[in-house]
Formats: structure tokens, C-alpha cells, sequence
């Protein structure tokens, strides 16, 4: 429990395991659990709206995982960050690369959404999206950033805080007693 | 202007290309969401997490100003 004497009140963070686990898997749900209900809302808006427009103005392409060269898609690992919404990206790598190790005909899930791109789909996705491909991927690369924020604050509570879980008086008491 | 409004009333991206300062429209957003979930994090205080947001806001804001003026000057000599 961490405690702001600045604005006498109190923040119970409950089970913050739970309440990190559920903010990394709907943005603001941590602390919705935790009863930080408006930062939770406030959270949850701001994430989603950055992700869902990214999502959107990418035609929903600007997600997928996949870490095999030509195609590295480093900007995966901070939408990751953005919980259950990456998950099918993982699943669909996962099914792809399989069909390709099995020599299948490649026939990804939830009608390909999410799924990594052959090259040639790729080079089409730029050409049809222009800079709203490139703009799609910061916003949804920003919204996983953010909500790795959020995860933490579910988890220990705000930064500003943080150096006041340790109470002050403890280091000066350790002093004393080592002299 | 028109197509970044249109994305953000989420009806879908047209196919042709946004010009350099419709891009910087798309900055906003980002910039409001980023300044209050940073804020929110920082503290528990509504009226700190305000002001902390408008702090940072303005931080990038000016940041971003500086490494657009540096791009303009490169490309008067590209």
C-alpha cells in the first residue's frame, strides 16, 4: 500500500499481480479492479483511441508480428504491450509459419487479419496506405508504449510515489544503530 | 485536414497520399493521449496529473518544433 502524504489518501493496489495481468490486458482495467476508476477510464479511452485509430487508418495491417528477415517488425514488441489486442498477431505468426515449415498452402486465421505479410503484400499495403501505414503503426507502437506505463502504475503504483514506499526514517535509523 | 478528420471519425483512410502538413495533424492526438497517460502515471492528484500533462505537452511540442526546424534546414540543402 502506497501512501501520498502529500493529499492525505491512501492507494490500495489489492492484488497487484492481478491488477498488472488485467491492465496489460485491457488498458485501464487494473486500475478499474484497484478502484482507481477515472484514471482507469482515462487510461482506457486514450489507449484505445490511439490504438483503434492506428488500426483503423492502417486498414487493421499495422499489427502483425513477425521477426523473419526481410520483414523484422520490431515495432511488434511495443504493441505487444497493448495486451489482448496483440494476441492474435502471435497466434496467426505462429499458424503461418507453420503452414510455411509444412510447405501448406498459407491459409491464416480470422480471415487473414493480423496475419504477416508475404513481401509482395507488402509493398501493396504501402502503396494503398501511403503514410497512413507508417502513421497506423506509431499510433498503435505508442498505445503499447503508454500501456506498458499504466501496467507499471497498476503494479506499484504512480512514480511520484515511488521513492516514498521505503520510509525515510528507516535509512537514518540503520545509521544510528551502525555506529 | 479532410483526411485526418476522416480517420479519426474512423471511416476508413482514403487511398491517396496525405501531404507533410497533414501529417502534422496527426501529431495532436497523440500528443493529448501521450501527456495524460504519462501525467496519470506520474501521480494520483487530479490537479498535478493536469498540470504535469500540460508539462509534457508542451515538452514535446517543442521538441518535436526543434526536430522539424532541423529537418526543414537539412532539406534546403538536400
Amino acid at each position: 500500500m502506497a501512501t501520498d502524504d502529500e493529499y492525505e489518501f491512501e492507494i490500495d493496489l489489492k492484488n497487484r499481480k492481478v491488477a498488472a495481468l488485467l491492465a496489460w490486458l485491457v488498458p485501464g482495467v487494473g486500475h478499474l479492479y484497484q478502484g482507481r476508476t477515472s484514471k482507469g477510464i482515462v487510461i482506457f479511452v486514450s489507449i484505445s483511441l490511439l490504438f483503434i485509430t492506428g488500426l483503423q487508418m492502417s486498414g487493421g495491417k499495422a499489427v502483425y508480428c513477425s521477426f523473419r528477415s526481410p520483414d523484422l517488425r520490431w515495432q511488434f514488441v511495443g504493441q505487444f504491450f497493448v495486451g489482448s489486442a496483440s494476441v492474435p498477431a502471435i497466434i496467426q505468426n505462429r499458424v503461418v509459419r507453420g503452414q510455411e515449415k509444412r510447405k501448406e498452402v498459407i491459409r491464416p486465421l480470422f480471415g487473414g487479419k493480423f496475419s504477416p505479410p508475404s513481401p509482395s503484400e507488402r509493398r501493396q499495403w504501402h502503396e494503398d496506405y501511403h503514410a497512413y501505414f507508417q502513421m497506423g503503426t506509431l499510433y498503435t507502437l505508442v498505445a503499447g508504449l503508454l500501456n506498458l506505463f499504466a501496467v507499471f502504475d497498476a503494479y506499484c503504483g504512480p512514480v511520484a510515489l515511488f521513492g516514498e514506499l521505503v520510509p525515510e526514517g528507516d535509512e537514518s535509523e540503520e545509521d544510528e544503530s551502525d555506529l | 485536414m479532410i483526411n485526418f478528420l476522416s480517420s479519426l471519425l474512423i471511416m476508413g483512410a482514403g487511398p491517396e497520399a496525405m501531404s507533410g502538413w497533414e501529417q502534422l495533424f496527426f501529431l495532436i492526438p497523440l500528443f493529448v493521449c501521450t501527456s495524460l497517460v504519462y501525467g496519470a502515471t506520474r501521480h494520483e492528484n487530479w490537479r498535478i496529473i493536469t498540470i504535469e500533462a500540460v508539462k509534457i505537452g508542451t515538452w514535446l511540442v517543442v521538441l518535436t518544433a526543434c526536430v522539424f526546424v532541423v529537418a526543414l534546414l537539412l532539406s534546403f540543402f538536400n
